[in-house]
């Protein structure tokens, strides 16, 4: 009984190879553009939000209030908690203090330069970045104040105590940084007398968690430190990638609705070519189910066939589309194959079985008399 | 004898207008070969479609081997058909993509169980055992129709109905196809030709002649003429077959 049925399977797409073949086309170009709308769609927001978070950190761990005026550092390893560090891009610990350089009040950061470096990429130095304890990165706006150059000493008073520093370089940002200067951590723990404390955590969250739940694993890990966001950088990132979440996934729906007519409009013509042959088998005894069976069979092969082709060619168009707007290759989603399956399958068998059924509602005799 | 298709006042209209029959009353023996005559339009088509369960009446009742088919559910109407019915049609209606025996083997797949030997013999017996495998496409029209009949025959139905069997033939097959027909009555196979032509009609026991979808009550001359010529007459409405 089975073997009749691939029997009479195989037999009409052998003898049906065009209209087998130009169903397959149908169904892989749906695919195609389902897949490729889905792959752009997740990878370009992967993408944007990771270009995002180079404009740099989204969060500040400051000192929550009661708690007095400075974090411990030696709490930083919270930072590196198994349940966070994968939210986390990075983060750079900074002490703040207001000294006295060349008679005027000057802010002064120490920090981790290699860490500052990499979340907060935007800055930019004329010079170089400090590499040792006594080297500092002095803001443009105070370089210019000031009249320091590169290689210039620089004296930083804090109340009784001194340390003196040797320009390194000089930094561009655009922001408040280049009215401070910025030298390393234990400089600053050294000058203002507070050695492993801070003033504040600078942090970037990863482009591919959620800034709510960040938030919320921080405050849990670290009560001490009150979690703020930086609302202008955040916001700005969350509503962009929002509308932009929005706009593709209607895209993807539309070309899923206009491929899924195209295949649709295909698939039905095809089936009501074969009118006749419904018809017969309805008149030789066959029931709705058997001819649905064989129908099914023919279309769900057609939705495999045309579906593994679309996933394929839907993955090398998002690579193109990845290539050229992007300059790099976009990574396929791994959805992509069960995207590209269920779109051919479920195109497939329900335009192929709508026409059956109604096909099958026309009285036999009716069709065979070609009326 | 227990008729094996009876019908009484039955009626087929479509949409509330066009009456394609009106009122027949017949009654088909079993072994019997019938030919239903008329003009185009005239009900043939309609009625053996009705036999066949392939269409349903506005009004009446068709007893087909004893059970009012026209009480059939959809479910039981293919049942009916597959097991009871064998049709021939004019156009043939050959699936293309199968060969010769797989098309007879079509009919026993939706029967019960397809066995390839039986539908080889089915057409050896039509004389196309040098065609099994060829497709549709590859043979003349006088051997797809031959081929229609083996599938028509293949399950033993009660009843094998034929749409204007030879209407597409040339002389020639159109007589291959007649002996067939000649043969399977001798063999006792219940026979319902559908034909406009007079030559055909004329080789059956007897003929109905419709006529605007009411059977045509036969005049004296013409049941002198057939039986002059050894044919049966038609049945009038409510007329007794004679026996």
């Amino acid at each position: 009984m089975r073997e009749m049925t691939w029997q009479i399977l195989l037999a009409s797409l052998r003898y049906r190879k065009g209209p087998i073949a130009g169903s397959v086309c149908a169904v892989a170009l749906g695919a195609t553009l389902v897949v490729a709308a889905v792959n752009l769609r997740l990878g370009i927001m992967g993408r944007l939000a990771g270009e995002l978070r180079n404009y740099g950190a989204n969060l500040l761990l400051v000192p929550q209030s009661g708690t007095g005026p400075f974090l411990n550092e030696t709490q930083l390893h919270n930072l590196e908690d198994s349940r966070v560090k994968d939210r986390l891009r990075g983060y750079v610990p900074f002490l703040y203090s207001v000294v006295k350089i060349r008679g005027r009040d000057i802010v002064l950061g120490g920090t981790l330069f290699t860490a500052a470096k990499a979340v907060h990429p935007w800055w930019q130095v004329e010079g170089r970045w400090p590499r040792e304890k006594g080297e500092a990165l002095v803001g443009l706006n105070v370089a210019a104040k000031l009249g320091l150059r590169l290689g210039d000493p620089l004296s930083a008073v804090y109340k009784s105590s001194r340390l003196t520093f040797s320009v390194a370089g000089v930094l561009r940002t655009g922001g408040s940084e280049e009215h401070q200067v910025f030298v390393s951590l234990e400089s600053a723990q050294q000058l203002t007398g507070h050695p492993g404390l801070l003033t504040s955590v600078y942090v970037s969250s990863s482009a591919t968690t959620r800034l709510d739940e960040t938030v919320a694993a921080l405050r849990k890990l670290w009560p001490e430190a009150g979690v703020r966001t930086l609302l202008q950088v955040a916001e700005a990132e969350e509503k962009l990638l929002t509308r932009l979440e929005i706009f593709l996934g209607l895209v993807a729906l539309f070309v899923l609705l206009a491929s899924g007519l195209s295949v649709f409009s295909t698939m039905t013509k095809e089936a009501l070519e074969r009118k006749v042959e419904l018809a017969l088998m309805r008149a030789l005894g066959a029931g709705a189910r058997e001819v649905a069976w064989i129908f099914a069979c023919e279309a769900a092969g057609i939705g495999v066939f045309g579906g593994i082709l679309g996933s394929a060619l839907g993955v090398l168009f998002t690579e193109m589309i990845g290539l050229s707007v992007f300059g790099s290759l976009v990574y396929p989603s791994l959805m992509s194959l069960p995207t590209g399956l269920g779109i051919g399958l479920g195109v497939s068998l329900f335009s192929s079985l709508w026409v059956a059924k109604r096909i099958a509602r026309l009285a036999p005799a009716v069709v065979l008399r070609g009326e | 004898m227990e008729p094996l298709i009876l019908s009484h006042e039955l009626s087929k209209n479509y949409n509330g207008k066009v009456c394609a029959l009106d009122r027949v009353s017949l009654e088909i023996c079993p072994g019997e070969w019938v030919a239903v005559m008329g003009a185009s339009g005239s009900g043939k088509s309609t009625l053996l479609n009705m036999i066949a369960a392939l269409d349903l009446p506005t009004s009446g009742a068709l007893w087909v081997d004893g059970v009012d088919i026209v009480t059939y559910t959809e479910e039981e109407r293919v049942r009916f058909r597959r097991e009871k019915v064998g049709l021939i049609f004019q156009h043939f209606y050959l699936i293309p993509y199968l060969t010769a025996v797989e098309n007879v083997m079509l009919a026993q797949y939706f029967h019960s169980m397809p066995d390839k030997g039986e539908a080889e013999e089915a057409l050896r017996r039509v004389g196309l055992g040098e065609r099994l495998d060829s497709l549709p496409s590859e043979l003349s029209g006088g051997e797809q129709q031959r081929v229609c009949i083996a599938r028509a025959l293949i399950n033993q139905p009660k009843i094998v109905l034929a749409d204007e069997p030879t209407g597409n033939l040339d002389a020639t097959n159109e007589e291959t196809i007649m002996k067939i027909f000649h043969h399977l009555h001798r063999a006792g196979h219940t026979l319902l030709v559908v034909t406009h032509d007079p030559h055909i009609g004329q080789q059956a026991d007897r003929i109905i002649e419709l006529d605007h979808g009411r059977v045509v009550p036969v005049v004296s001359s013409q049941r002198s003429f057939l039986k002059n010529t050894n044919f049966t007459l038609s049945i009038p409405i409510k007329e007794k077959h004679p026996t």
